[in-house]
């Protein structure tokens, strides 16, 4: 029979592995001893040894009867609950994409300047082929009736020969317009152009009258002119 | 690509790089021993399956931070039993029951008078007997949480004490008296259930008992 000396809470912690080994080398001196009164005279409660036996089969019957339970559950029941993990896993992964890198500082001016600077650009090449319309006068046309930039610029033909001036020697293109002057000088004020098509692109020039004077305003847009208009 | 037969630690690695199907090997490894512990500690079907999904979920969201000092299913473990007795703690705020030992404390200190296991014969038959098991479910649901969590923790997990007071976020010498009257509680709680079972069991099995081996109720509770 059990005495004073180990308590059954000492037994239980000598069960889990958990005394000191001064404590361990106790009870198992105890145990041996206890064995022994047992052989001489056995007592009425449960030995020790006993004790630690219920405990272990404690133990095996808690495992054997938790395990039993989730046999019951069938496979399908885990197979729903991996599809289940299965998502919330895409939803982490996902969560975990690098964002889009932020824009650079430039590339959100540009951003920000686009709706100005694509018209402006647009205007300026319009007005590249006004001046050289104006500058050159009526168009010349080839043989099928089109127009392009490069019948617009004036060809340089071979030049007179020219007392060359070794001091100051004149540009090509200076010395062609000088040798060429086959087109009268217009006069700005004469060009009337209400309709203007650039790559493919319309638009429309008007003037607007106010205090300052007359400004002229260009529209230039992708779309059809009449459900929307850039204007500068 | 990783087989689903090899160890823990190839799987792991697998799944830290992106192998989902390693983690499903992982996983159907695991599920019912992790299912037997939220079980144990929850005593409810569906809560014991959403602690199993969620367990998973946070291995795979956490398995970056396991650095292999202990085994992955100790590391497992660890995550099931937190996740319990979180599940334990929320779920006593909403059914305003004490998360206490004081609630079914039996609240004595006397020697064990009786061994309900042990008296039932073989202990390999006995780990055999459906009913016992049962019995065994039945007490558990009767313990109160704090001695159902430490008896799960101790018998099912092998905790050791230090982790169980981490766990539970109290001292050791505190689980050590725990466990101690969790046990003996059990022991109760078995040999009210089981007394009763030895000769209903002799007429369906025919076994030939010895009566003395079996202790009723009344000759064994104070």
């Amino acid at each position: 029979m059990m005495t004073k000396t180990i308590s059954e809470q000492q037994l239980s912690a000598y069960f889990d592995g958990e005394l000191s080994p001064a404590e361990r080398a106790e009870v198992e001196q105890w145990l041996a001893h206890e064995a022994a009164d047992e052989a001489a005279a056995p007592s009425a409660g449960p030995s020790g040894r006993a004790v630690l036996a219920e405990l272990g089969l404690m133990r095996d019957a808690l495992g054997a009867s938790l395990n039993a339970e989730a046999a019951r559950v069938p496979e399908a029941r885990f197979e729903q609950i991996w599809d289940e993990i299965d998502r919330a896993l895409d939803r982490d992964t996902a969560a975990h994409q690098p964002a889009t890198p932020n824009p650079s500082l430039w590339a959100r001016a540009i951003g920000l300047l686009r709706p100005v600077w694509v018209p402006v650009a647009a205007t300026a090449g319009i007005a590249a082929v006004l001046l050289a319309v104006v500058k050159g006068g009526a168009v010349p046309t080839d043989a099928t009736g089109t127009n392009t930039a490069e019948l617009v610029a004036s060809k340089p033909e071979p030049l007179p020969p020219v007392t060359p001036t070794p001091a100051v020697p004149t540009p090509g293109f200076l010395a062609a317009a000088e040798a060429e002057p086959s087109f009268p000088e217009p006069d700005m004020r004469e060009a009337d152009i209400e309709r203007i098509e650039f790559s493919g692109k319309q638009g429309r020039i008007g003037t607007i009258e106010g205090k300052r004077g007359t400004t002229t305003v260009i529209w230039v847009s992708d779309e059809d002119p009449g459900t929307g208009e850039r204007s500068l | 690509m990783v087989s689903p037969e090899a160890d823990d630690q190839s799987l792991v690695a697998a799944c830290r790089l992106g192998d989902r199907q390693a983690f499903k090997s992982l996983m159907q490894r695991y599920q019912r021993k992790v299912y037997s512990v939220a079980y144990g500690f929850l005593r409810n079907q569906e809560d014991a399956l959403d602690v199993v999904q969620e367990s998973f979920i946070k291995v795979h969201r956490y398995l970056g931070n396991f650095e292999g000092n202990s085994s992955f299913y100790t590391w497992l473990y660890r995550i099931v039993t937190n996740l319990c007795i979180d599940h334990i703690r929320k779920n006593k705020r909403h059914r305003e029951l004490e998360f206490d030992d004081g609630l079914r404390h039996d609240g004595e200190d006397g020697a064990v008078s009786a061994l309900p296991l042990s008296s039932l014969g073989d202990p390999a038959q006995v780990l055999q007997r459906r009913e016992i098991l049962d019995a065994v479910q039945d007490g558990l649901q009767y313990l109160s949480d704090k001695h159902r969590a430490v008896i799960i923790m101790r018998e099912l997990q092998g905790m050791s004490y230090e982790e169980m007071a981490q766990a539970m976020k109290c001292s050791k010498g505190t689980i050590m008296s725990r466990l101690f009257h969790a046990r003996r509680n059990m022991q109760k709680l078995l040999t009210e259930r089981l007394g009763y079972v030895p000769s209903a069991l002799a007429d369906e099995t025919g076994e030939d008992r010895d009566a003395t081996s079996v202790a009723t109720p009344q000759a064994v509770l104070p």
